[in-house]
């Protein structure tokens, strides 16, 4: 691991003064996972290859900035979601949650998330509408919190709160449906 | 936190599925310098587009107007030789007298000058017209184009651009009734018309490629469409 982060580092001082093939070490090296944050928060592919070229073309070229060389990662994480945001910021519709669906929740008994593959609920998270979808996303996997997330998306903490529910509510149904017809 | 939190955190890093495609590196290591070439091919043909449309415009113009042209310069030619109430009415062989003359006179010379002006107006009236033919004939195309993804907000900056090209344009023709005709200014309205045809241009094939992404994306009957008002 401490030698990784010494190669990383190595890289990221060759990439900061334009060396191509350090360039596209860290590329290979971080792509994938930054794309699959992408197409969790677009939802398509094409909207995800047009965010992610542009975290990399951003990162690249502020790289001088980067301070610790071994934090890459982290970095440039937050210049892709940050991306995101920014991408799907004016777009969104938010539909209305009311209390009444959000108390069906506190009914969970099972983790109906465990009864189906990764690959499954990855796919579902994908298919769930604009504006929860973020929402679900940045608070459950990229650890946003709800005020942060209502700071980034210009909603309140409520709605933030109200859509997060939503999703969640949302994937369950399209889960269990998932689990009916493929068992 | 949350079980369902706790759940994806932990399995994060299993969850990538997906890759980018394989040219997306292409693409960002690319250098800015290469894109100049493109640019200026694009330049260069729109340069000869306009051209070509200059051409066939003056060339038009020419054919149009030489009869009518030939007709005016009599009755202004016969003005200056005779008295207001001695002139004669106007006839084709004084238009070959003119023209058959070694020297001409220098009331023919005022003509000829004056001319200048006219064919310009005419010109500019032409442009007015057969710009404006192609501008409404692709805001036409635009209006009745099914709109399948983004909100409407999404083309705001292009209805922002053509606003201020309708202003940019009312302003020269203000100038031009105030100070009447000139080449640069026929030059700015020209471009006007061409910038405005680019921008439309570019939001039909914005909507287009839209559109073509959304239809590929999702189920045919979960699509909701619209049309611009532009």
């Amino acid at each position: 691991m401490g030698t990784a982060k010494t190669i990383q580092a190595a890289v990221v001082t060759k990439a900061v003064n334009g060396d191509r093939d350090a360039q596209a070490w860290l590329y290979h090296q971080y792509s994938k996972a930054m794309f699959n944050v992408c197409t969790r928060m677009t939802g398509n592919h094409s909207n995800a290859e047009d965010i992610l070229q542009e975290a990399f073309m951003t990162a690249f070229k502020n790289l001088g900035q980067l301070k610790d060389a071994d934090s890459f990662g982290g970095w440039l994480k937050r210049i892709v979601v940050n991306e995101c945001i920014r991408h799907g910021k004016n777009g969104f519709a938010w539909s209305e949650w009311s209390d009444e669906q959000s108390d069906t929740l506190a009914d969970e008994t099972t983790e109906w998330w465990s009864t189906v593959s990764l690959e499954i609920l990855h796919r579902e998270i994908k298919k769930l509408p604009d504006g929860c979808r973020q929402v679900f996303v940045l608070y459950a996997m990229e650890d946003y919190s709800h005020k942060d997330i209502a700071a980034d998306l210009g909603v309140s903490e409520s709605t933030s709160k109200s859509q997060y529910h939503r999703a969640r509510q949302l994937l369950r149904e399209r889960i269990n449906i998932q689990i009916a017809i493929h068992g | 936190m949350g079980e369902l939190k706790k759940y994806l955190q932990q399995h994060k890093e299993e969850m990538s599925f997906d890759e980018p495609g394989p040219l997306l590196w292409e693409k960002i290591a690319a250098p800015p310098a290469k894109k100049q070439p493109g640019r200026l091919v694009k330049f260069t043909v729109r340069f000869a587009v306009a051209a070509v449309i200059l051409v066939m415009l003056l060339a038009g113009i020419r054919f149009l107007t030489s009869e009518k042209t030939q007709e005016k310069i009599e009755p202004v030619a016969i003005k200056k030789q005779a008295p207001a109430d001695t002139i004669p009415q106007p006839s084709t062989p004084a238009i070959a007298e003119i023209k058959d003359t070694v020297k001409p006179a220098p009331a023919l010379a005022v003509v000829k000058a004056k001319k200048k002006p006219d064919e310009r107006y005419a010109l500019m009236k032409s442009f007015k017209e057969s710009y404006g033919e192609l501008v409404n004939y692709q805001l036409q195309n635009i209006r009745t184009t099914p709109v399948y993804a983004e909100n409407p907000a999404y083309f705001n900056d292009f209805k922002t651009r053509l606003r201020q090209m309708d202003t940019d344009e009312a302003a020269i023709r203000t100038n031009i009734r105030q100070n009447g005709i000139s080449n640069t200014l026929i030059e700015q309205l020209i471009n006007v018309y061409q910038q405005k045809l680019d921008v439309l241009k570019s939001l039909q094939q914005e909507i287009n490629k839209m559109n073509t992404r959304v239809q590929q994306e999702n189920p045919a009957d979960s699509l909701n469409k619209y049309y611009l008002n532009i």
